[in-house]
C-alpha cells in the first residue's frame, strides 16, 4: 500500500503545481496590465482555480500522511518538519496572496456614481509593488526546502 | 440649520466646563435650546449646585438653558437622557479618552460614542475662546463613501454656520484624492469652496496630522466602524477619538432608523432589508421613497445643504418629496406604500 499512498501523494502534487500556476502566472501577469477590464478578468481566472488548488492540497497531505503511517517515518523528524513548513508557507502565502488580490480588486471597483474607486497611478502604483515577488520567494523557496526534505531524508 | 436641542453632560470638572463653553456657543449659532445634564450617585445636592453654575455660564451665550439631573452611571443618563429629548448633538469633554485612562474601558466619551443616538461633539479644549463662534477652521475626513460624503455634509453646514473653513481631507493616493473630492463636490454642490488636504498613511494618524498642521480646532468625521460593539478596534473614528488633539465632531451617518431621522432631515437608510430614500417634514410626516434615479436607476444621495434628492451620475435633482427639480430626468422618485 505505500506505494500507492505515494502515487495519490504524487498525483495531488502534480494537480497542485499544475493549478498553482495560473495563480502564479495572473500574479506576474497583472503587474503589467493596466486595462481595468482585462484586470478584472486575471483576477477572476486566479480566483476559479484556487478551489482545485486547495483540493489538490488536500489529495497531496492526505497521501503524504498516510504513506508516512505505512512507511513508518513519523518517528523520523523530516516528514514533521515538511509538514510544519508546508502549514507555515501555505498560512504565509494566504495571507500576503490574499490581501494583495483583495487589494487589487478594490481598487478596481466602481462607485455608485460610475467614477472610479481608485485612479489610474494608484492602481499602477499598486501592480508595481514587489508583493508578488516576495510571494514567488516564499512559495518556490519553501517547497525547494520541502522537496530536499523528502528526497534526503537528512533526520 | 444643522441642530434642532444641542445636550451638553457636565460634571463641573475644567473639561466639562470647556464642553459646556462649546455647546452654549453652538447651541447659540444654530439657535437651539441647549440642555444641560448631570448624572450622579449619591451626592443630588452636587449635581444641582453643578447645574446651577453651568446654567449661568451658559446664560452669557444663550437663554434657552434647559437643565436636568439623572440618576445613574454618566454615560448611560447622557444617552438616555438624549434619546428621550430627543437630542442631535451631544458635547462631552474628552476626560478619559487620552494617556492611560484611553485603555479604560468605560470612559465616559468612549461608551457614548458607541451608544449615541445622535452626532457627538467630543471637546479637547481646542476650541477659539476668543471668539463668538468656537470654530474658525476644520478638518472634515471623507473616503467618498456614502456615509462620509453624508458627514461631510453636515460638516460644511456647521461650517457655513459658524463661518469657519473647511477642509476636505482624504487618506491615500493623491490621484484619486482628485476622483473622491469631486464625488464629495458633485454630491453636495456646495455654496463655497472647500481647501483640501491629502496624506498616505494611516487615516487616523494623518487626519489628527493635518489638523495641527493645517491650525484646524475641529475634526469631523462619521461614525463609520463604531456601531459594531465598543471592541471594534481599529475604526477611524474610534482611534481618532483616542488621539484627537483637536474637539471632535463624529456624524452619526450609520444605524440610522426612521425613527432617528430628525424633521427637515433626509438619509438613505435600509428598512426591512431594503435600501429606502427617507425624508421627514417639518410637522413630522415622513416620506418613503425608492432611491433610484428616474433616469438611468443611479442611487440618490441626500443634499443637506439644499435639502434635495441628488444624483452623483448625471446631475439629476428631486425636490425631498420626491418631485423633480432638475433634469435630466423627467419622472419623480418613486413614492413607497410604506409611509407613516
Amino acid at each position: 500500500m505505500y506505494r500507492w499512498w505515494v502515487f495519490l501523494h504524487l498525483v495531488g502534487v502534480f494537480g497542485f503545481l499544475l493549478t498553482h500556476g495560473i495563480s502564479v502566472g495572473v500574479m506576474f501577469r497583472v503587474r503589467h496590465e493596466r486595462d481595468r477590464e482585462r484586470l478584472r478578468a486575471l483576477l477572476a481566472l486566479s480566483r476559479a482555480s484556487t478551489i482545485v488548488v486547495y483540493l489538490s492540497m488536500a489529495v497531496l497531505v492526505a497521501g503524504g500522511i498516510l504513506a508516512g503511517f505505512a512507511g513508518r517515518w513519523w518517528g523520523r523528524g523530516w516528514i514533521w518538519t515538511s509538514l510544519g513548513l508546508l502549514i507555515l508557507i501555505t498560512g504565509a502565502m494566504y495571507l500576503l496572496g490574499t490581501t494583495f488580490h483583495n487589494r487589487i480588486s478594490d481598487v478596481l471597483g466602481t462607485r455608485p456614481s460610475g467614477a472610479p474607486v481608485a485612479s489610474d497611478e494608484e492602481i499602477a502604483d499598486l501592480l508595481s509593488s514587489g508583493r508578488p515577488t516576495l510571494i514567488a520567494v516564499i512559495g518556490f523557496g519553501g517547497l525547494l526546502v520541502i522537496l530536499w526534505l523528502m528526497v534526503f531524508k537528512p533526520f | 440649520m444643522p441642530y434642532l436641542k444641542v445636550l451638553v453632560g457636565t460634571d463641573g470638572s475644567v473639561g466639562a466646563k470647556g464642553a459646556e463653553d462649546v455647546a452654549a456657543r453652538l447651541s447659540a449659532a444654530c439657535r437651539a435650546p441647549l440642555l444641560m445634564v448631570a448624572a450622579f450617585e449619591d451626592d443630588e445636592q452636587r449635581a444641582d449646585l453643578v447645574l446651577h453654575e453651568a446654567k449661568d455660564r451658559a446664560s452669557s451665550y444663550t437663554s434657552q438653558v434647559i437643565t436636568r439631573k439623572q440618576k445613574g452611571n454618566p454615560a448611560d443618563v447622557i444617552v438616555d437622557v438624549a434619546e428621550k429629548a430627543p437630542a442631535d448633538l451631544i458635547v462631552v469633554g474628552n476626560k478619559g479618552m487620552t494617556g492611560s485612562a484611553r485603555f479604560l474601558l468605560g470612559s465616559v466619551p468612549g461608551r457614548i460614542s458607541h451608544q449615541t443616538p445622535c452626532d457627538l461633539l467630543i471637546t479637547a479644549g481646542s476650541a477659539d475662546g476668543s471668539s463668538e463662534m468656537p470654530y474658525r477652521k476644520m478638518v472634515i475626513g471623507t473616503d467618498g463613501s456614502e456615509t462620509s460624503i453624508e458627514a461631510a455634509g453636515r460638516g460644511l453646514q456647521l461650517a457655513g454656520l459658524l463661518g469657519a473653513t473647511p477642509v476636505m481631507f482624504y487618506a491615500g493616493h493623491a490621484k484619486t484624492a482628485e476622483i473622491v473630492f469631486e464625488e464629495v463636490w458633485q454630491a453636495l454642490k456646495p455654496s463655497r469652496e472647500f481647501e483640501t488636504a491629502v496624506a498616505n498613511g494611516d487615516p487616523a494618524d494623518k487626519i489628527c496630522e493635518i489638523a495641527e498642521i493645517q491650525g484646524c480646532d475641529l475634526i469631523v468625521v462619521g461614525n463609520r466602524g463604531m456601531t459594531q460593539g465598543r471592541f471594534h478596534l481599529g475604526s477611524v473614528p474610534n482611534k481618532v477619538s483616542h488621539h484627537a488633539p483637536r474637539d471632535l465632531l463624529i456624524v452619526k451617518t450609520v444605524s440610522r432608523s426612521v425613527e432617528e431621522l430628525r424633521e427637515g432631515e433626509g438619509a438613505i437608510l435600509i428598512l426591512d432589508g431594503e435600501k429606502v430614500a427617507a425624508y421627514r417634514e417639518p410637522g413630522g410626516r415622513l416620506y418613503l421613497l425608492n432611491p433610484r434615479c428616474q433616469h438611468m436607476g443611479c442611487t440618490v444621495s441626500w443634499n443637506p445643504l439644499e435639502s434635495t434628492w441628488d444624483c452623483p451620475c448625471h446631475g439629476s435633482r428631486y425636490r425631498s418629496d420626491g418631485e423633480v427639480l432638475g433634469g435630466p430626468t423627467v419622472k419623480p422618485l418613486i413614492k413607497l406604500d410604506r409611509e407613516s
